[in-house]
């Protein structure tokens, strides 16, 4: 009989055995495809209709109050809010303006991302998969790593999806490329980068979630939605449209921090827990 | 040294004791059939084998490694209760990542080769999902064989299978055993399917195992009767209990004399006593009686 | 009692069952064999009127299925391969619910209650919800229900799947005094050895046709029943 050959069971083999399990996956769901389809459409839509809904009026029947709609006029307004430029140029706010692109921004991808790392978890318990997955793999580490890297690649595609979806529908609405208040190209490519890097911090929650949740997927999004709005608000703060190399340093020092600290946490829980 | 060596195994979900003080030798190039009721233990014992679930106390050790060797698991497969298969995936697909997932240098080849061999070569385009039970159980199969594992543990592989993938799956656990090294722990209620195949066996019973013995010891055990039909069988039954301690009527109609010296000395007693038996025949009971007279003793 | 003639079931181009006929007499215990896909279980829903047929008839004691279904459905009690229970429920009111449809008097499924019930050891799980319960409790609860209004015909598809070995031949005890009392027994099996024990007739059935059907001497001879099929498998592939 032709013996088949098994690679010998080191740590970095172990490590690209599950990746290449967890590739093989992703590229296969239907769920990765649409959330990167979603990233890159959200924006493109968001755009066109807030420009067409641009000063429309709305009022409150109860209490009089009038609300303006303010559309967005640069094209960054998706990435991040611009420096106090709009002041300075004398557009004040009116009472009850709705910056609608603040609450709808390209931080959107950080909640879009926990849905992801949630079902892809929790499929492998549901199906079963975790029988065939865990019998022939007693060390957990490799699991928790492969993890967080697709969910952070992942969380990465739809941070640059949004970001190409916020240029084109940019583009076809017209809106201003101009970079107003001292902004630069770097600050932008740094905050983009320095997003990529905080994505590792709300990918870790998630992963430590969804496996204490491991077949209750439902468990793990409202947990891990929940626990990411919190730091949600952060976001923009350490994230500014303004990023330098300092924010770049922060979003990667904290992002390897979470990683390493809840990815330690999450291969005890997986040790202790049943895999069945 | 054994494929399997388990002493004082326990495992307790809260206050329910699932298994407690449970030994278990499994040799080298045995088909090791795992028997017990439903609740028995039998389940459990395989998943914390498999390293599944924790272990409560007590030693597991799979060819003299500790159960925790990564260098011994990577060489396991396991089928326990439902196959895990994604069910939006294709077989081929769900082949596939456990090929990747054991790191196989070939994994397409080695694929084709399980597909060939559980003869599901037609279905790997399919859905895991739009196959039936039997097709789901190959695949389940199937995906335990990948990598040529040295030990396989099974829960009810059987079920769902029809007669031809019943025979192919006794085909396939004799030639896996055949090289003297590699084993196979495997639990089924269907004794008589189990009896073809297993070399040794193991009864558990309330998480603790009741006997372990050798199909040949199971064999000697197993009690000798002699089974017969007559024109007037109450008579016959009426008779036989004057002068034979056992004395029982089967479900195939044939009364049993059982422990009993030579056939033509029932006869010639049933003869004095006005009767003629039709037909006789000497036989042993199987597994299945053997466990229910073993489970009704414990009672 | 339950009489086949001529079955034809066609799934658009597909004849799942071809011009079938069988008769299962009083006192029979009739095995029902084939290989997954066959039409077995077509064959067995189509006696137990679940399933509308497109040639041929079935009778159940001389009434045709078509003219008085719930006529014949009083008389059968039937297993289904996968038990579907109302898993809010529990045993109890599970099986009372079932003796109501059958109109079982109080005193009557009260005895079967508790006499299948310690048989199966599963009396203390009664007052549970059947959500709780494994598969095979799942199992011995829908064999339950299928005996609580002593039927005359039992119609099984693989009862023996997810038994433990003491319910199976529990079961199958049972099974014989039904036909030991005047009843008939008609089941699907893949579990070749038992079939072989316990059966008196058997018919083979492949894709949808009827390839044999007789007493289990006539049909298997000197031979395992297994080998017999398989045989006869290989020849008609």
């Amino acid at each position: 009989m032709e013996k088949v050959e098994k690679n010998k069971k080191s740590f970095s083999n172990r490590l690209k055995s599950m990746l290449r399990v967890d590739f093989y996956r992703m590229l296969r769901s239907r769920l990765f495809y649409i959330i990167i389809a979603c990233a890159l459409l959200v924006p493109i839509i968001m755009t066109v209709m807030l420009t067409m809904m641009d000063g429309q009026e709305s009022v409150n029947q109860q209490t009089g109050e009038i609300t303006i709609l303010e559309g967005p006029d640069y094209v960054w307004e998706s990435i991040g809010s611009l420096p106090s430029d709009k002041q300075a140029d004398g557009e004040e706010a009116a009472m009850g303006n709705m910056d609608v692109m603040a609450l709808c921004n390209i931080n959107m991808a950080f909640m879009g991302v926990a849905v992801f790392v949630c079902l892809f978890i929790s499929d492998d318990f549901r199906s079963g998969y975790s029988k065939n997955l865990f019998t022939v793999r007693s060390k957990r580490t490799e699991y928790v790593i492969s993890k967080t890297l697709m969910g952070f690649i992942c969380g990465a595609l739809m941070l640059l999806a949004y970001f190409v979806g916020a240029m084109l529908g940019g583009a076809i609405s017209g809106l201003s490329f101009e970079l107003t208040g001292g902004l630069t190209l770097m600050n932008i490519v740094m905050c983009i980068i320095a997003k990529i890097f905080l994505m590792l911090v709300f990918v870790s929650i998630f992963v430590i979630i969804s496996i204490g949740a491991r077949s209750k997927a439902w468990l793990s999004i409202c947990g891990s939605l929940g626990g990411g709005m919190l730091l949600f608000m952060m976001v923009s703060m350490i994230t500014p449209l303004g990023s330098t190399i300092a924010n770049v340093g922060l979003c990667l020092a904290g992002g390897l921090i979470f990683a390493v600290g809840l990815g330690a946490i999450s291969r005890v829980v997986l040790r202790k827990a049943n895999m069945i | 040294m054994n494929a399997v060596e388990i002493r004082n195994l326990s495992k307790n979900f809260g206050a329910k004791q699932a298994v407690c003080g449970l030994d278990m030798t499994v040799p080298m190039g045995a088909i090791y059939g795992f028997i017990g009721e439903n609740g028995s233990g039998k389940s459990t014992t395989e998943k914390m084998i498999c390293g599944l679930i924790p272990t409560s106390g007590g030693s597991i050790a799979l060819y003299g490694k500790d159960y925790r060797d990564e260098n011994v698991r990577k060489d396991m497969g396991v089928l326990i209760e439902a196959p895990g298969c994604f069910p939006n995936l294709t077989v081929w697909d769900n082949m596939m990542l456990q090929a990747r997932n054991l790191n196989i240098e070939e994994p397409e080849k080695e694929v084709i080769k399980i597909l060939k061999k559980v003869r599901m070569e037609g279905a790997a385009g399919n859905k895991y999902k739009n196959c039936s039970l039997g097709m789901k159980q190959r695949v389940g199969i199937a995906m335990a064989l990948i990598g040529e594992p040295t030990l396989l543990v099974l829960d009810e592989p059987l079920n769902g299978l029809d007669a031809d993938g019943m025979r192919i799956m006794r085909e396939v656990f004799t030639d896996i055993v055949s090289d003297g090294r590699r084993s196979i722990v495997v639990s089924s209620h269907l004794l008589g399917e189990l009896q073809k195949v297993a070399t040794h066996y193991g009864i558990i019973r309330h998480g603790k195992m009741i006997r372990e013995m050798t199909a040949s010891e199971l064999d000697q055990s197993c009690r000798t009767f002699v089974a017969l039909q007559t024109e007037d069988m109450d008579r016959a039954k009426y008779v036989l209990k004057g002068r034979y301690s056992r004395i029982e009527e089967d479900e195939a109609g044939y009364i049993r004399v059982y422990d009993t010296e030579l056939p033509e000395n029932i006869v010639e007693y049933l003869y004095e006593n006005g009767l003629y038996v039709t037909e006789i025949k000497t036989d042993k009971i199987g597994l299945e009686e053997y466990y229910i007279d073993l489970m009704k003793e414990g009672k | 009692m339950i009489d086949i003639r001529n079955l034809t079931k066609t799934y658009g181009d597909k004849k799942a069952v071809d011009d079938l006929t069988l008769h299962i007499e009083k006192g029979e215990m009739y095995a029902f064999i084939g290989h997954n896909g066959a039409g077995k279980t077509t064959t067995i829903k189509s006696i137990c009127g679940l399933l509308d047929f497109d040639g041929g008839e079935i009778f159940v004691d001389g009434v045709s299925i078509k003219d008085d279904p719930i006529a014949c459905k009083r008389k059968i009690a039937y297993l289904p391969d996968n038990p579907d229970l109302y898993d809010f429920m529990s045993g109890i009111k599970y099986l009372n619910f079932i003796a109501n449809v059958f109109g079982v008097s109080r005193e009557d499924r009260f005895a079967r209650i508790k006499k299948y019930g310690d048989m199966f050891e599963i009396t203390k799980d009664l007052a549970e919800p059947i959500s709780s319960y494994s598969h095979g409790m799942k199992q011995k609860l829908a064999i339950i229900s299928a005996l609580i209004h002593d039927p005359k015909v039992l119609i099984m598809d693989e009862p023996f799947v997810g038994l433990d070995p003491k319910a199976t031949f529990l079961l199958k005890e049972e099974m014989k005094q039904i036909c030991e009392g005047g009843g008939a027994i008609f089941f699907s099996t893949h579990v070749l050895d038992v079939a072989e024990k316990i059966c008196n007739k058997i018919a083979i059935i492949k894709d949808g046709k009827l390839i044999r059907s007789g007493s289990m001497e006539e049909i298997k001879g000197d031979e395992s029943l297994e080998s017999v099929f398989l045989e006869l498998e290989d020849i008609n592939a």
